[in-house]
Parts: structure tokens; C-alpha cells; sequence
């Protein structure tokens, strides 16, 4: 079988703050309509490999490339469309805390989209209703628990209908169940708008049900790529310390 | 000895580190201000918060630096016998110098430190980041109304404040010293020039810039969390009131004439 072109390709990217050297020479390839999951433990720049992916960092080495252009060398109109066809959910989901979860999702909306205020009003709301938050257009993100702000992130991140979404640790800091309904979202938009994306996680359970593939980022690099099944299995001793969780092993805390 | 040197050479370097990163952020506010979009929604947000919030400051602060003023300049003149020139002692002061300076200075405290609050607040919970990746440029939304919002509005309080201040002289001369209000209001009136009055709006027009730029690049360059933000707002308010001290010499100089 030949090998899908890769929609999304990092090629040697390293990356330093100061003096610590977070990322030296990493390499991942993404394809179209695939589910990629970055994982590694924590402080081992898997943030900073997916903000490079949208341009929000500039590689000190090495390429990024999204559907065939290198994101680092784009003029920013040209940069500013490749982002109005990507989707990111933060962390903490970086509502903006001065507008409404209404706002918040119209946001773009209102600024890519020649849209009425009517269209706006019924696309915030159905993409709410997705992420099942209907009717929370007038509630504020301080009024929200992590779960909901999570939801309300996502809703915002796929009003525009992205063909790529990057989530950033989409499950951490929520209980079991409310982790799985990330989980599920996460699922239901890739089958409904047949997104590619690049999670980037620590929650194993998560990984394994969301991912078509894994990466596992250790020491500035990709360590292994493979399936779940594979990454399961894989005989090396860092995969395995990292899957299992066990303190002890070839990964030291940093 | 080396201690002193060493945080000699900081302070200097934190000084055109700050003045470097302000300059950049101004250029680059121009340079996008030739091409849309223009946020003219968050442009009139920031006239209210700046301008109108910040009125009953500039209020409080022209009345009692125009009464001060009078005051000390009635103790001064007497011992001359000149009592006459009070009026317009204090109104070439009020309106080159202390309510274009003061005002500045107290929008700074007000309005810069909010702004470097809020865009710091930004930066570490990400929202600057998700501006970014929603292909808004932070500069153009965040930066760019609020400079054209305090450069705008610093003038109009400033020009208040004038006549506030001037009010302000003549409770003093008229109540306490019982003087003549003519004598007061008419040598305001006659020794003002229409450059007296624009000087101190031009300068305050400045400072405003000043004070956002400052507010706004402090707020850009918040690192690690709550005390983070506590540092940038310090250092908004310190830095944006020296810029304002600083350059007030320097525009004096350069629009008298």
C-alpha cells in the first residue's frame, strides 16, 4: 500500500528557550483524516510541538509544513488563512474572559465569516449544542466548571468548521467520566467533519481511545510511532515505562 | 562594590530593554494600521474605559492642583505686592504644565496599570495565544484601539482639566482672599494663547500614546503567572510615568517658541 501524503509533517524541529533545549530534532508525520496522539510526560514540549504546527512558535531548526507549505515562511495573510482552516483547544481552554460563551464562539465567526447576526446566532448555537452546552450563549467563562470550559473551548474551535483541530492536553483535569465525554467529542468530529488532528496528552486511557496513531515524545524527539495495539506492545523500555506509569525506568524526573 | 555596578548595569539594561520593546510595539501598531481590519467597537470601549472612567480623577486632580497653585502663588506675590498676576501665573501653569502632566500621570496609574493587567492576564491563561490561532492579530484587537483611544482621549480630560483647574485658582483667590474674580478670570483670559492651551494638548496626546504603549507592552511581556501580572502592572505605571516625565522636557522644549 502507498503512503498517504502527509498533510501535516514536522521535520527536525528543535526548538530551545534560553539555555533548555526543549525540543532537538523532532519528526512526525500526520496524515489527512488521521487521529495523531502526542504523548510524553510532563515539561517534555508537546505544547510547544503543537504550537508550532499553527505558527504560534518559530522553529530554531527544522521545518513544519501543513498541507505542503512550511507555516515558519508564510506572509501572514497567508498564514492567517491556514489558520482560519485550524482549530486549537487550549489547556485551559483560553476562553476570553471578558465575553460571553456566545461571544466566545461567534468570535470568529464574526471575523472570518460574512455571516447575518442571525446566521451567527444559529451556527453558535448548534455548534453549542454539539459540544452539549445548549443555551450556556449567555452564561461567562467564570461561571463555568473546568468540564464546561473545556466544552465551550471546543465549541468556539470548530464554529468555523476546521479541517484541522490541535488539542492540547484535551482531558487533563477532569474527572473519569466528564474526560470520556472529551473523548467522545473528540471522536464524534472526526467522523462528522472528517477532521485531522494532533492531540497531545498524558491520559493513556484517552490516547488509546482516540488515537489512530501514537507518538511518543521523549528527550526532545520522537521516540516510537505506532497504533495503539503496537505501542502496546512495543518492547521499548521507555514506551513501556510511560504506558505503565512506573517511576522506575529508563525515563528520569526532570 | 561590584554589587552596586552589577545593579547599576541591570537598571540600565531593564530601562532600554523596556524602552526597545516599546518603541517595537509602536512601529508595529503603525504598520498595521494601514491595512484593515479596524476594530472601531473596541476602540469606543477603551474611550470609556480611559476617557470617561478616568474623568472624576482628572476632576479631583485639576480643582486641587489649580488651588494649590493659587495659593502658593498668592504667598509669593504679595510679599511683591503683585497679587494681580496670579491669574495668569496660574493659568500659563495649569494649562502647559501641571494638567497636562498630573492627568497623565494619574491616567498611568489608572488606565495603564489596567491595561497591563488585563493583556498580561491574557497572555498567561492563553487567551493572547487563542487570538492568534483564530487568525486575529493580538496587535491590531488589543494594541492598536487602545492607543488610539488614550492619544485621543488624554486631550479631551486634559482640556477639562483646564478649565477645572483654572475654577479651581479662582475658589482660592476669590474665597480665601477674597480678590476680585474680574482681576482673576480676565488675566487668565488676556496673557493665554492659543499656543499655551494647544502645547498642553499636544504633549498630553503624547503621553497618552506613552501610557498605552507602556500598558500594553508590559502586559505583552508577562512571564509565569499572578506575580507575573503584579509585576507588569508595576512596572507599567514606573515605566509610563518616567516616559511621561522624561519626554515632557524634551516636548517642552521643542514646542516653545
Amino acid at each position: 500500500m502507498a503512503e498517504p501524503p502527509d498533510f501535516i509533517r514536522v521535520e527536525g524541529l528543535y526548538k530551545a528557550f534560553g539555555k533548555v533545549e526543549v525540543l532537538k530534532g523532532a519528526d512526525l508525520a500526520v496524515a489527512k483524516g488521521e487521529s495523531m496522539v502526542v504523548i510524553g510526560g510532563s515539561g517534555t514540549g508537546k505544547s510547544v510541538l503543537v504550537k508550532h504546527i499553527i505558527g504560534l512558535l518559530h522553529p530554531d531548526a527544522g521545518t513544519v509544513s501543513v498541507d505542503g507549505r512550511q507555516v515558519g515562511s508564510l506572509k501572514r495573510t497567508e498564514l492567517s488563512d491556514l489558520r482560519r482552516r485550524m482549530g486549537m483547544l487550549f489547556q485551559y481552554a483560553a476562553l476570553f474572559d471578558s465575553m460571553t460563551v456566545g461571544e466566545n464562539v461567534a468570535f470568529a465567526l464574526r471575523r472570518h465569516t460574512k455571516m447575518s447576526e442571525a446566521e451567527v446566532r444559529e451556527r453558535v448555537a448548534e455548534v453549542l449544542g454539539m459540544v452539549g452546552l445548549s443555551g450556556a450563549q449567555e452564561k461567562w467563562p467564570a461561571e463555568l466548571s473546568g468540564g464546561m470550559k473545556k466544552r465551550a473551548g471546543l465549541a468556539r474551535a470548530i464554529a468555523l468548521g476546521p479541517e484541522i483541530m490541535l488539542y492540547d492536553e484535551p482531558t487533563t483535569g477532569l474527572d473519569p467520566i466528564l474526560a470520556d465525554q472529551i473523548n467522545e467529542l473528540i471522536l464524534d468530529f472526526r467522523e462528522r467533519l472528517n477532521v485531522t488532528s494532533v492531540a497531545i496528552t498524558h491520559d493513556m486511557i484517552s490516547a488509546y481511545k482516540i488515537a489512530d496513531r501514537i507518538a511518543m515524545l521523549h528527550d526532545g524527539r520522537i521516540e516510537e510511532v505506532g497504533t495503539p495495539e503496537q505501542i502496546q506492545n512495543s518492547d521499548n523500555p521507555v514506551i513501556q515505562q510511560f504506558i505503565h506509569g512506573r517511576a522506575e525506568g529508563p525515563i528520569t524526573a526532570q | 562594590m561590584t554589587a552596586l555596578i552589577e545593579g547599576l548595569g541591570r537598571f540600565v539594561i531593564v530601562v532600554f530593554e523596556d524602552a526597545g520593546r516599546t518603541w517595537i510595539l509602536f512601529m508595529k501598531s503603525v504598520v498595521t494600521l494601514r491595512r484593515p481590519p479596524y476594530y472601531i467597537r473596541a476602540c469606543f470601549e477603551q474611550m470609556l474605559e480611559v476617557g470617561v472612567r478616568s474623568l472624576p480623577i482628572v476632576v479631583v486632580t485639576a480643582i486641587f492642583s489649580g488651588s494649590v497653585f493659587a495659593l502658593q502663588t498668592w504667598q509669593g506675590f504679595e510679599r511683591y505686592g503683585t497679587t494681580s498676576f496670579v491669574g495668569p501665573v496660574v493659568a500659563l501653569a495649569i494649562t502647559r504644565e501641571l494638567v497636562p502632566v498630573l492627568a497623565s500621570l494619574m491616567v498611568s496609574g489608572r488606565a495603564g496599570s489596567a491595561m497591563a493587567a488585563e493583556i498580561g492576564t491574557m497572555v498567561v491563561t492563553e487567551q493572547v495565544d487563542a487570538l492568534r490561532t483564530m487568525a486575529v492579530d493580538p496587535i491590531e484587537y488589543l494594541v492598536v484601539p487602545r492607543l488610539i483611544a488614550t492619544a485621543f482621549m488624554l486631550p479631551v480630560l486634559v482640556m477639562i482639566g483646564d478649565l477645572l483647574g483654572l475654577w479651581g485658582g479662582s475658589l482660592v483667590v476669590v474665597n480665601l482672599y477674597q480678590s476680585s474674580p474680574i482681576t482673576y478670570w480676565e488675566g487668565a483670559w488676556n496673557i493665554l494663547t492659543y499656543d499655551d492651551v494647544t502645547s498642553g494638548l499636544i504633549k498630553s496626546a503624547v503621553f497618552g500614546l506613552l501610557i498605552a504603549l507602556f500598558g500594553c507592552q508590559t502586559g505583552f511581556h508577562t512571564r509565569g503567572g499572578a506575580q507575573g501580572v503584579g509585576r507588569a502592572t508595576t512596572r507599567a505605571v514606573v515605566s509610563g510615568s518616567m516616559a511621561i516625565l522624561i519626554s515632557n522636557f524634551f516636548l517642552t522644549k521643542l514646542l516653545l517658541r
